[in-house]
Parts: structure tokens; sequence; C-alpha cells
């Protein structure tokens, strides 16, 4: 968890650019430390969020609609707000602030009181264009002074891509657990970190507990539900992984995602143990150093792409009695091993290079 | 040390590997530097890095993300085209690449800007362009670059390097304006090719007619563009090639935009995005003659993949300081001097300058205008000038540069002057600009006096900037006439004559003049409130304003890739309607000279 002066420098960080201020931002956090902190990181051993879910869910829904007003000054943004879309810092007023057209009437809400953040997943349109969309802000002193966003465009890459009037977000986001179906954020945390932890080099070997009705939303679509004829070639299915197979555990025991090197910077900032829910932050590099990979099964899959390629993600997964119940995720291609300037590295506690 | 200070102290402890190549003894030339390029593109197509001459630190980006050697493209690629296009260029240490490669028999596009320090690879970016995606995208298999590109421009039929930036930089203008600002010529036959399709504006010509160089400037057919971001890589001033990198960036705010002839254009796409880029153009007889690139799609206003965080400025402590000149030494130490007579100076990487030399009884300063660091002489250099004191003579004083002890004072002969700037010859003599009766005095390492170069009242009544190129070239600007001149010296140093330089833009109270590296400087001119890169060949001037809308600057320094201008805010001293008002803060503003931002 970051203090706010902690937050304020990474801000700095991510609207000047990365790079040798990394270090020199480190060293600064460490500085900014006083004496008698609770923990690293932490300036006071309080932390009582001033802004509860539904404020926080009200903040997220307000920005909504500035953006499909396309009225920046309608969003309650602090003065020294970040907004960056898909990994890069963008002036708020400019990227999709200047092509949206309308903006889905729901979305999947998610919110974390004691981070100060909220999350919204769902569907926009530019110029009457549909693109899938999620976006994250972080709230203080009744202010929006980060906007981290994804959006997905077709482009002519093969990914999912869901029928945007379509798009139907599972309820169970938004649905309160018994607390003795619940875990622990720590243990959120964790469900999610062995998700990746499967997705990556997936060769059969499932780290994740999944429950038995396990479902996922990919850029709108499901990639688990039951597919429409099979076809072992990505490019012919539009990346959707339902043509091989169906269900999150059987896809990974057949090793459908051996494509994905590595799960990169890999971030949790927000969890809803009330829900259930941990909305994170990473990257999938395929590297495509082979392009033809064979199934547990015996069967031979070739790669979408032959070019070294990353995709950017927000993820969020809804866990119930321990097991990744639901997993909703937004996500686009950019260049190979692009960095996503929110993240901090290593040394505060991300996962993966 | 912190952040700050890290930053300017980094800066200069890289000014050495940021000054052009020719400055630092480039050990490879062109046919070496292709080679290194070729090599490179062997060595990826063979996943195998080892063998290649690499630097102590390389840098090495594709589509503008940082990535590492040995991965990404080094494993994908198997092949590369066998007749490329390179632009070798040994006095910016740049090679360009452009052809075809294939990732597991695929082909695609690649251009890569690779960086050449002393002979070893320092760092590459390269532009890929794979099949998959939107238009435009040929057939690599076919493309190879127009045979023009290959042939050597008549020697009548060439401009030089400075001339040939300045086209290519016009052309982009004349991009981002959608043609307002066109003053760039094209040849007959020029053809715009991107990725081996030709194409007007964004969008793929449907008619040969439609992809002449002009069509898209004169019809408006950039209408899209929000922004081109781009720097000049490589000149090959034989064949007329001039290679850029950059970025076209396009808002996505409207779905049609309106050309010129009031002909509507569907956008190319409804979304913001940005397109990287590597082009070359082909120069001949003063235009434009074809223009091939190859551009890839990357996120909405993705950053250069090298560059520096952005340079902040300095502030000068202090009430009513009127700066009117600043030097930076090699440890990136800046100093100022005022019209308090106060120098100031800031340790490499402060926020802030402060009070370094104050004016006593000793150095005898009531005003400072130029000040120059010697390192070699450990030696900062000052004009001081008797300001409030008619008939006064203004003196060339010397301070340590470590302690700012002074250690020597000369004065400039009578009449009444103007000591204003000084500039350091290769053996260690001084050289000083002094205004009021257009004189040019030399000091000897050792000297107890100056000694008279050159008076000349009518070319030289206001020298003011005096600098020397890196072959001991000597050139002064007037800040009263709105010249610059060559000063040519006999085999001995003495004088021989002067030689008017034409510049191609109207100077406006040109002042501060420093050195770059090679044949390029900056230049500071006060009334017009910028500054700005010069390239001189020959009696060519070739300027390029870096900054401009500045309250009066009558000086410039470097430190690295970062020009800091000498904000003087004067009006507030000299015009008597704003004497009086308060002029704010003071401060030596930061601008990055290089680099796409």
């Amino acid at each position: 968890m970051q203090s706010g002066r902690e937050r304020k420098i990474v801000r700095d960080r991510v609207r000047r650019g990365n790079g040798r201020l990394l270090a020199a931002a480190g060293a600064a956090i460490l500085m900014a430390m006083p004496a008698g902190a609770q923990a690293p990181g932490e300036p006071s051993a309080v932390n009582i969020p001033t802004c509860n879910r539904a404020c926080l869910i009200d903040h997220a829904r307000d920005y909504m609609k500035a953006l499909a007003a396309k009225k920046p000054d309608q969003a309650k943004f602090a003065r020294d707000v970040v907004f960056t879309e898909n990994n890069v810092v963008v002036p708020v007023g400019k990227g999709l602030w200047n092509s949206i057209s309308k903006v889905a009437p729901t979305g999947m809400e998610a919110a974390d009181p004691l981070t100060g953040q909220a999350a919204w997943f769902g569907v926009v349109w530019e110029h009457g264009e549909p693109a899938i969309y999620a976006m994250r802000i972080h709230v203080s002193d009744d202010r929006i002074d980060e906007v981290e966003t994804i959006v997905h465009r077709k482009t002519g890459l093969p990914a999912p891509f869901g029928d945007a009037d379509k798009v139907t977000h599972h309820p169970a986001f938004n649905e309160v657990l018994p607390p003795e179906r619940r875990v622990s954020r720590a243990r959120l945390v964790a469900m999610a970190q062995s998700y990746f932890n499967t997705v990556e080099r997936n060769d059969g070997t499932v780290f994740a507990p999944f429950s038995e009705d396990c479902g996922r939303l990919e850029n709108g679509i499901s990639t688990t539900a039951p597919g429409k004829g099979a076809s072992l070639d990505p490019g012919k299915s539009g990346g959707n992984a339902t043509s091989i197979a169906s269900g999150c555990e059987a896809q990974f025991k057949l090793g459908i995602y051996r494509i994905n090197k590595r799960i990169r910077e890999r971030r949790f900032p927000l969890i809803d143990e009330e829900r259930g829910v941990v909305v994170s932050t990473g990257f999938f590099d395929h590297d495509n150093e082979v392009i033809t990979y064979k199934l547990t099964d015996g069967r031979e899959m070739k790669t979408a792409l032959k070019w070294p390629n990353s995709i950017s993600l927000i993820e969020a997964f809804r866990v119930r009695d321990g097991k990744i119940q639901e997993i909703e995720a937004v996500f686009t291609y950019v260049p190979h091993f692009m960095h996503n300037p929110w993240a901090k590295g290593r040394e505060h506690g991300e996962a993966g290079e | 040390m912190s952040r700050r200070k890290m930053g300017r102290f980094a800066l200069a402890a890289a000014a050495l590997a940021l000054m052009p190549a020719s400055a630092q003894a480039q050990s490879c030339d062109a046919a070496c530097m292709t080679d290194l390029a070729n090599r490179f593109m062997d060595a990826m197509a063979k996943s195998d890095p080892k063998g290649l001459p690499w630097a102590g630190q390389v840098r090495y980006a594709e589509n503008s993300s940082k990535v590492r050697i040995g991965e990404s493209s080094w494993v994908t690629i198997k092949g590369r085209a066998k007749a490329p296009l390179v632009v070798a260029d040994p006095q910016t240490g740049h090679v360009v690449w452009a052809g075809m490669i294939d990732d597991h028999g695929q082909p695609g596009f690649y251009a890569m800007d690779m960086t050449v320090t002393g002979g070893r690879i320092a760092a590459v970016q390269s532009v890929i362009r794979r099949k998959e995606g939107r238009q435009p995208f040929g057939d690599p298999t076919t493309y190879a670059p127009d045979k023009k590109y290959a042939t050597a421009v008549p020697a009548k039929a060439r401009l030089s390097r400075g001339q040939m930036i300045a086209l290519v930089d016009a052309y982009f203008a004349a991009q981002e304006t959608n043609g307002a600002a066109l003053a760039v010529g094209f040849d007959r036959g020029c053809t715009l090719i991107e990725n081996g399709v030709r194409m007007t504006g964004n969008l793929p010509a449907a008619a040969g007619g439609d992809a002449s160089c002009d069509a898209p400037l004169k019809r408006g057919l950039w209408g899209e563009l929000e922004g081109v971001r781009h720097q000049v890589l490589a000149v090959d001033e034989v064949r007329g090639l001039v290679a850029a990198i950059g970025y076209r960036d396009l808002t996505g705010a409207k779905t049609s935009f309106t050309a010129q002839d009031g002909t509507s254009y569907a956008a190319e796409a409804k979304y913001p995005r940005t397109v990287g880029f590597v082009s070359v153009f082909k120069i001949e007889g003063g235009k434009i003659a074809r223009l091939e690139t190859i551009a890839n799609e990357v996120p909405y206003l993705m950053s250069a993949p090298f560059n520096a965080p952005v340079p902040r400025d300095v502030i000068v402590e202090g009430k009513g300081v009127f700066m009117e000149s600043a030097t930076a030494d090699a440890a990136g130490n800046l100093y100022t001097g005022s019209f308090t007579g106060t120098i100031y100076r800031a340790l490499p990487g402060a926020d802030t300058a402060t009070a370094w030399i104050r004016p006593d009884e000793t150095n005898k300063i009531t005003a400072v205008l130029g000040v120059l660091a010697d390192d070699k002489s450990n030696t900062l250099w000052a004009c001081s000038l008797p300001m409030g004191k008619p008939g006064g003579v203004s003196a060339l004083l010397a301070f340590d540069l470590k302690t700012g002890v002074m250690k020597g004072l000369y004065d400039m002969p009578a009449p009444a002057s103007a000591c204003n700037d000084i500039a350091i010859a290769k053996d260690g003599t001084a050289f000083v600009a002094e205004t009021t009766n257009g004189r040019i005095f030399t000091l000897k390492p050792g000297a107890k006096a100056v000694e008279l170069l050159v008076e000349d009242k009518a070319l030289l009544g206001g020298v003011d900037g005096i600098a020397f190129n890196e072959d001991g070239t000597l050139y002064v600007n007037n800040v009263r006439a709105n010249t610059m001149l060559r000063v040519n010296r006999k085999g001995d140093g003495s004088f021989a004559s002067l030689t008017m330089l034409k510049v191609s833009m109207p100077l406006n109270g040109p002042d501060g003049l420093r050195p770059i590296g090679g044949n390029r400087f900056l230049q500071a001119e006060g009334p017009a409130g910028r500054i700005s890169l010069l390239t001189i060949e020959g009696d060519t001037v070739t300027m390029k304003v870096l900054k401009d809308g500045m309250d009066g600057v009558p000086g410039v320094t470097s430190i690295g890739d970062t020009a800091y201008a000498v904000e003087s805010k004067g009006r507030f001293l000299f015009d008597p309607a704003m004497k009086g008002k308060d002029p704010g803060v003071f401060a030596l503003r930061a601008v990055p000279m290089g680099g796409i931002r």
C-alpha cells in the first residue's frame, strides 16, 4: 500500500518518464519516510479510508460520464492528475477523450477503499466504432489523481473482440460473499498470481485453483464457454481459445497458452475482500521464438503471429471459497516488452521480470 | 546527491557521448559503419550477438520499446535484404539500414538507426512493420529502394549538409501544417513510398499522380495530423541522402477532414494513434527527388525510447539579476554573469544558481557581460563593463575556475569600450569581442595585456558573439547590424580579412555565440527572444530555431544535449516604461537540443 507522498513521487516519475529517475525515485521514497513509520513507505499507522466503496464507484461513474461527454472539466480531477492510455502518459483531454462517442450504460465495477482505487470494465465507442475498455482510478482527497486505461481497438491483429452490444459482465463481481466464503487480501493476490503462474509458459501444469463453473470474459467475449467449431490455428479462430477447449482448467491442462514467455510487471492495485475481487495489471510477452508447439494431448498448435509482441492487460478475478470463479480481462497489443509507467519494480513487491 | 543534481551531473558526464561524432574523432568511416549495420542484421538473423563490437553500455529498442539484445526480433528474424538502403554518416555517428526481413519465413519491413561510437555499436533503434495490421503494407519481397538512392548527385546539384537538413526539417514542418508552410521544392518524379506502397498523405494512393510528393501538401491531405516529431540522423552529401526517424501523431478527433480544394476525405482511422517512421530522402538540385519510408503504428503519443527526462530550468537566486551571458564547464557547473556585477554559479545538477563572485575593490566590477569557462587553463573569463561610468574602459577578467579567486585584470585600450564576449583558441589565446569600437583583441597565455587583432567600425561596430569552430576558424556576429562574419586569419594567426556570411533567416540582435562541436553553434538573439542551432558551411549559415518566445535572450550555453538560454528580461532594465516593475524570477531556460519529445 502506498502513502500519499509515495504516490506523488510515482506520479511525478510517470509524468516525466522512466529511466534514470527510477533509482532516484526509490531513494527519494526512502528519504520521504518519517521516523517512526509503521511499515516501509507508510508514514502513519493510521489509514482510515475517507471514500468508501460507494464513493469510489461514484467517482468511476462520474469519470465515465465526463469521458462520454468529452468534458474533462466535469471529472473531479486533482491538479496533478496523471492519465495513461495503453501505457503512454497522455494529457487529459487527448487520446480517447478526443475520439469517444459513447460509453456502454453498464460496466463491471470494482473498488478498494483501503487503497482509494476504483475500476470500470466495459465497452466504449469511438465515432461509432466499438472498443473494449478498462480503467483504474485513484482517488485522493475526493479528487482523481491517477487514471490508467487500456483501450482495445480493431486494428487487424488477431485478438478476441466481443459483440459490443451484447457484452455481459458476470454479476458475481458485484455480489458480497458471506464471510465464510471469503479469503484475505493476501490470498486474493496469491490467487491472481497463481493464475499468472499457470499462464506463464503454460505446459499443462495448473497452479491455480479453479471452481468447476469458472468462466472468463476476454475483450467482451467468453473464451471458456464451448466454442463453435475447432481450429488449432489461432489466426483463424480470432485468438479465441474456445475453438480448442472449453473451461478454465481444461484449457490450461491442455497447455494452450504455452506462447506466453512471461507474465511481466504484475500489479494488484485493487482488492475487494467482501466480494472476493482482485484487479491486476501486467503484460503477456509473446516472443514467438517457436511458432508451433504441441498440446499435452499431442495436437500441434500454431501461434497467431510469427513475431514478438506483448499484450497489455487489466484483469479482474473473482474468488469464491478459495477458488477462481470468474475472470474478466481487457487487453490489447503493444510493442514487445513495453513497460507500464505505473509499474514501480520488484523492490515494491511486483512480480515478474 | 539530489535527483536534480544527479540529472545535470549525468548530462555533463554524457556530454562527450552526445557531441557530434566528428568532435570525437570517429574511428569508423562510412564503409565501416555500413559493414557494422549489415553485420548487426546478420547477427540478428542468426540469433547470435557474439562477435559484434558492442560499446560498454548498449541501448536497443524495437518499435520504441526498449528490449534486450538477443530477445525480441533476435529470436524471430531469420533473414534480411541483401541489397538494403544504407545511409552512413561518420559526422553524426548514425547509420540507417532499411530493407526487408523475414520472421520465420514471413516477410516484413525493417528500418534501423544505429549509433556508432569509436567503432563500436552504442545504440540501435528500429521501426519494424509486419504484415498483420492496417494499411499500408506492400510486398516486402519485391521491395527495393529506388535506384536513385545508389547514384551520386552531380557536384553542381548538391546542397551542403546544413541545407539538406534544413530542407528535410522544412518538409516535416510543411507536413505538420498540412501544406500551409510549404517551403520545399520537389522534383517532378518525386514519389512517396511507405512500406512499399505509393501513398498520398496517410492514405494509399489511388492513382500514380496522387503519389507525388507535393500532392498531399498542396492539396492538404495531411489533415489528420496533430504533429510530427522528427530527428535527422544521417546525411550523405554525395548521394544526396538524408535519413530521419520520427513519429506522426494523429488525434483521432475527426472522422473526416476537408482538403484545401474543399474536398472532404475520410480519416484513415477513427482512433488516436501514433505512427513511428524512418524516412530516407533523396535530394538533388535543391529539391526532394524521392521519399521512402518504413512506418509502424504504436500507442498514441508513444515517446522515443532513449530520451533523457525533460531538463529543468535553473533559477538564478536574487532580485534584479538581469543576466547577460552564460557558460558551463566540463564538470557541469553553470555560470552566468549579470548587469549587477555578480557572477552566479549553479553546481552540477543544482536547481538554482547562487551568487559566487561579487563586485569588490579588487575586481572593480560594475556589470558583467560575457563569461566563459576555460577548463584547460582553469579559468573563468569575464567581461567587465563600466556601467554608469561614462568614458570608462571595460576589462577582461580572469578568475580561478574552482575557487573564484581573481587572477588577472586586462583593460581594453581606450577609448571607452564594451568588452562583450570571449572565445578561446586551441593554443589558449583568449579572443575578445569589443562592441563599442568594433574591435577584436587577443590575450596570449601568460601575456600582461591584450593586443588588437582587428578594428573595423563599419563591419565590426556592434561585434558581440565570438566563437571558434572545431578547425579553429573564428566567427563573430554583430548585434547592431544583424550580421554574421568569418574572421579570416593568416597562417601566423594575424588578421587577414572579414567575410560576410549568408544566414538562412533574418537575424534580430544576434548575441551570445557558443560552439557545440564540428561546425555547429548555438546562438542567442536578445530582442528576438530565441536561441538557434547554426550550421556554418562555407559562407552559408543554416539556422534552426530551438526555442523562441522568451523574454530577451542575450546568451546561451549548453551541457550535453541541453541548451540553457539566458532569459535576461532586459526590457525591465533598459525600457523606461518598464523600469520599476517586477520582472519576476530570472532563469536559465533549459532547452533540449536533440532527440524527439
